[in-house]
């Protein structure tokens, strides 16, 4: 891939990130957890799985973090942290899933990450409100993670299998 | 790469297992017991945690000097003993309900029951 | 490989679907944090729960608040804007606007009750030593200590002009009929100032101000201890969704003489501890009325204090002299969830 396309990919991948985190935090998250996600911005990081190298997928996670959490003046919030770190586990998580589990669909790489995701963003939770008592909340959030995984999982691999740009 | 796919029977398999497992562990949590127990709280900072279900009484001291007796016995604990002049710890007597709490201002000591049964009120308005 | 895709599609929007109804059904509550300590000279609990920012930093700011306020209203501290007042040997002082509203609430709360209340009696108050936390301090003054007392008494003494404040006569303010009442509005302003949707309760030494219901939906169900049980012993619930609660009684700081009790509230014209009632237990909006009504109701007795409660809507309970439990009508309207 030449360098060219390569930039053209990834920032088009951050501005689609960005684009959704911004969404996202208009939509009504149903725990009542300060900060937490859906997480759909994901289906990003799950789309570049197949070409993607470790650290052009962490420049992803960090720059729609960076420029998600701008727009929607939520930068260097709780809230932030949450999601870069949530993120950044997320990737990492799905990263190495992608490469062990070759017969594995993307939905269950996706799920993977959200569930990983949402283990962090509990934690961070917990961490900010200085209360163990959050973690009574990690079962709803995980069963959450498997909705927005699976949603992830789906869209990233229709649109894989569209979208012969990569191939 | 190429030809990864969306999903396999064997994800659909996995992901429901997950699935029914966290639906598992959800309900089970929300509908667990806590085991109940005691803290004591001395100068704002958590100096002990106690099971009410032991029987045990033990002294309280804060930088080397003794301020309270404690005694926990049949799922309740009380202060036996204290050295502040007012004694309205002593007072209080057994607390064993959920939220109910033994206060000494003088010793700045609080001791409150948590995940014990329900009290009958959420707060007390004393004088 | 197609027929698959869209059996999963529609097992998983389904599931989808039936999770995100479970969640919504069986929303959780919010999670409340707790935090008990020792403030204000007294046992303080706070409950919050926001969907804004973080309930740990409102309820710290809230303790913090209270070590502020402890710094102007205590008058037995010697660094503290009050008692400086206080030993200011009656030349005009400046005081902050916290101070100067407190004052002014209980002079004209004084005046209103016709003299039952009263915030200057500082010199009594310390006379029979119910300003120490120890009962060894506690003793019961000849008469004669009591008249010169009464003579370096009384709110008449306070005189007020713009931000300064006067005390003749050596007469000493003590705001401990009041003090915690305005603390509790003042973290009830402070947790609605953080977020107007919040939800909890602050408990400064039995007085309760309600932030908000419990969950956002439930009443706050709160007990009125027995004055003659142990601290845990209720004689009446209400339930409460907003307002303050605030008890007055003669069952914390008292001696027992010649089989007489005597207790820390004091009768401005005779310097003794009146014997209308053990206790009584008021509802309203604001915690300083509140608070400020138990201690004028005592002073005052059963007809004053129906006929106040009916002129300012306040709700009460009183356990009179004999033991006997009177509650109002609006007292009733609690009783019920």
């Amino acid at each position: 891939m030449s360098v060219s396309k390569k930039v053209s990919i990834y920032g088009m991948l951050v501005a689609i990130g960005s684009a959704i985190y911004v969404v996202e935090s208009f939509m009504p998250f149903p725990l009542p957890l300060p900060g937490a996600r859906w997480g759909f911005s994901n289906v990003v990081l799950v789309y570049a799985l197949p070409f993607t190298n470790i650290e052009w997928l962490l420049a992803v996670v960090i720059g729609k973090a960076l420029i998600g959490a701008l727009i929607s003046g939520k930068i260097f919030t709780p809230a932030f942290f949450m999601g870069i770190s949530g993120s950044t586990i997320a990737a990492l998580t799905m990263f190495f899933s992608y490469k062990t589990f070759r017969k594995a669909g993307m939905i269950f790489h996706s799920v993977l990450g959200a569930l990983s995701n949402n283990v962090v963003q509990v934690l961070i939770g917990a961490q900010i409100v200085s209360s163990w008592m959050i973690f009574g909340y990690l079962p709803y959030m995980e069963i959450l993670g498997v909705i927005s995984g699976s949603a992830n999982g789906i869209v990233a691999g229709i649109m894989l299998k569209r979208m012969k740009v990569m191939r | 790469m190429k030809n990864r796919n969306v999903v396999t029977k064997r994800d659909i398999l996995i992901l429901l297992v997950i699935f029914a497992g966290l639906i598992g562990w959800a309900v089970i949590t929300t509908h667990s017991k806590k085991a109940a127990k005691a803290v004591i709280i001395v100068h704002s900072k958590v100096y002990k945690v106690v099971s009410l279900n032991e029987e045990k009484t033990f002294k309280i001291n804060w930088k080397g000097k003794y301020l309270m007796t404690v005694q926990v016995k049949n799922g309740a604990i009380r202060a036996k003993n204290s050295t502040c002049k007012n004694k309205i710890c002593v007072h209080t007597g057994w607390i064993s309900k959920d939220g109910q709490s033994i206060v000494c201002v003088p010793n700045h000591i609080i001791i409150y029951t948590e995940g014990a049964k329900p009290a009958s009120c959420d707060l007390m308005t004393t004088q | 490989m197609t027929k698959i895709k869209v059996l999963v599609l529609s097992i998983f929007t389904l599931a989808a679907a039936g999770v995100v109804l479970f969640v919504v059904i069986s929303k959780r509550p919010p999670q409340y944090y707790v935090r008990r300590g020792i403030a204000f000279g007294t046992n303080v609990q706070i409950a919050y729960a926001t969907k804004k920012g973080n309930a740990k930093v409102v309820v710290d700011a809230m303790f913090d608040e209270l070590e502020r306020l402890n710094e102007i209203f205590n008058p037995y501290v010697e660094s503290s804007e009050l008692y400086k007042l206080n030993h200011s040997n009656g030349k005009w002082k400046e005081v902050s606007p916290r101070l100067l509203n407190v004052i002014k609430y209980s002079l004209k709360f004084a005046k209103y009750t016709d003299d039952a209340f009263d915030p200057a009696l500082g010199r009594v108050v310390v006379l029979w030593g119910f300003n120490t936390d120890d009962p060894e301090k506690w003793r019961l003054p000849s008469p004669k200590e009591i008249s010169d007392a009464l003579k370096h008494s009384g709110y008449k003494n306070v005189e007020i002009d713009g931000n300064k404040v006067r005390l003749l006569n050596g007469a000493w303010i003590d705001l401990g009929a009041i003090a915690k009442g305005y603390a509790v509005d003042v973290l009830l302003k402070m947790a609605k100032l953080n977020d107007p949707e919040s939800t909890g309760y602050v408990d400064i030494g039995g007085d309760i101000g309600i932030i908000g219901p419990k969950y956002g939906n439930k009443p706050w169900k709160i007990g009125v201890r027995n004055p003659r049980g142990d601290m845990n012993d209720s004689i009446a619930y209400v339930y409460l969704y907003k307002g303050t609660i605030a008890t007055s009684g003669d069952y914390e700081r008292f001696i027992i003489r010649n089989g007489k009790r005597y207790y820390h509230i004091f009768n401005p014209r005779t310097g003794y501890s009146p014997d209308n009632f053990e206790a009584i237990t008021t509802i309203s909006t604001s915690g300083i009325l509140s608070d400020a009504f138990g201690t004028a109701a005592m002073v005052g007795g059963f007809d004053k204090t129906k006929k106040w409660a009916k002129d300012l809507g306040t709700a009460y309970l009183i356990v009179n002299e004999k033991g006997k439990v009177i509650k109002s009508d609006l007292w009733k309207d609690y009783e019920e969830p």
